[in-house]
């Protein structure tokens, strides 16, 4: 690819949606790039057994946290570079309760999704066979299946 | 250290089985404590007498103490912060400047001189009313004492516990990787792990995280 060639359509922002986005739309045979703020690193050469040098995966670009209540943006809160927050993340996978997506009718807080859990479970069965999720058989919520890894 | 629980133990005696990467680094830590840029003298001497008071290392001489003002200089020197500031508080470099010259207008006031020449007590009092946002000076009413001091004990807290002297003192053996944890469970240890000689403080952590109060799984509040 260069800099000249025609594209369909550009993702900015790689992380754990964009990624998603840019692979998606080029499996449907779209011209596609993506673009990020930071590196993309090699976990073989990039990756310290140190957890103050790898700092440099964490967004420390200049940003303010104004308000009543402030938020605390520092430390390892977003990532920045191909992969996105996932470059540090806990890997837990974990499904939304059925009752999560209707919190306001149930509960009488919150709102409710506009989607259902059946909406999404085929995204979930999709994501989990892609990311190699496993978990026990006996999961509260849908299927979590104990998925033998090849790696 | 005397006073602690891991006497003997040396984190770098493994460092043969750290990554070759990691490794490097961690001794260049040690070995090349990073000059003096941002501060100017009277800062990191002032800054040395804080470091001596909030993180104290009374059972190593000089040569074996972890330095860490030279770290803090390092991060500010070359911008090396996480970024971020609340509304109200300046940049990084301007709060580590302010807040060592809160800590001298503080002490002026309560004992009409330096910092650095207080005595122990004297010192812990004037760090005590800055965390407690309750210190004498014209800075503290330009940035709030608290939330300063928080941010002060955090990042030395970090430079401290980021070298070996330091991870001896907590029977911390270093990096995982490559070798990783086998034996994870409650009160099991890798051949490799220092046992304990003496009741720590961290067997009530311990004990309050089976309770259900601490935080369990990874690290902290984040997962
Ligand atoms: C420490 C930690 C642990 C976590 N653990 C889990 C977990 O166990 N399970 C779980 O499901 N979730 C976990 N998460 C949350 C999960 O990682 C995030 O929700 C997810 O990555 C968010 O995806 P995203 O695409 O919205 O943003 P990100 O993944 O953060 O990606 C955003 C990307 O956009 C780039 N970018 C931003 N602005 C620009 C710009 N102007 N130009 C170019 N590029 C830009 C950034 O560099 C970054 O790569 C964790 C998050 C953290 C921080």
């Amino acid at each position: 690819m260069s800099a000249r060639d025609e594209l369909d359509a550009v993702v900015v922002g790689v992380g754990a949606a964009g990624a998603v986005l840019v692979r998606k739309l080029a499996a449907a045979g779209w011209r596609v790039a993506g673009l990020d703020a930071g590196p993309h690193w090699d976990p073989q050469t990039d990756f310290l057994s140190d957890e103050r040098a790898m700092t440099k995966l964490f967004w420390r670009d200049r940003r303010v946290s104004a308000g009543d209540d402030p938020i605390e943006l520092a430390g390892n809160v977003t990532g920045k570079g191909v992969g996105g927050s996932t470059t540090h993340y806990s890997m837990y996978a974990l499904r939304l309760h059925r009752s999560d997506f209707e919190t306001h009718t149930r509960d009488g807080v919150g709102s409710d999704w506009p989607l259902s859990y059946e909406d999404l479970e085929p995204y979930y069965d999709e994501v989990e066979r892609e990311l190699g999720i496993a978990g026990p058989l006996d999961w509260p919520v849908g299927r979590l299946p104990p998925w033998t890894l090849s790696l | 250290m005397k006073s602690s629980p891991f006497e003997g133990f040396d984190p770098l005696a493994q460092s043969d089985h750290w990554e070759d990467r990691t490794r490097e680094l961690v001794l260049a830590r040690i070995e090349q404590v990073p000059p003096r840029r941002f501060f100017t003298e009277d800062e990191a001497q002032l800054l040395d007498a804080v470091v001596d008071r909030l993180l104290p290392q009374p059972d190593r001489n000089a040569d074996d103490a972890v330095p860490v003002t030279p770290f803090i200089d390092q991060m500010l020197f070359e911008d090396d912060t996480d970024g971020f500031r609340k509304d109200g508080m300046p940049w990084d470099q301007q709060v580590w400047r302010l807040a060592l010259r809160g800590f001298e207008e503080t002490s002026a006031a309560r004992y009409g001189i330096g910092f650095t020449e207080l005595r122990n007590e004297q010192r812990d009092d004037v760090l005590a009313a800055v965390q407690a946002g309750e210190a004498e000076g014209q800075t503290w009413r330009e940035i709030p004492a608290a939330a300063t001091f928080d941010k002060v004990m955090q990042e030395l807290v970090e430079v401290y516990y980021a070298h070996p002297a330091a991870w001896a003192e907590i029977g911390w053996p270093g990096p995982a990787s490559k070798r990783g944890y086998m034996r994870t469970g409650y009160g099991e240890r890798d051949p490799w792990q220092p046992k304990e000689s003496a009741p720590a403080s961290s067997v009530p952590m311990v004990r309050d995280r089976r309770a259900g109060t601490g935080p369990s799984g990874s690290g902290g509040g984040l997962h």
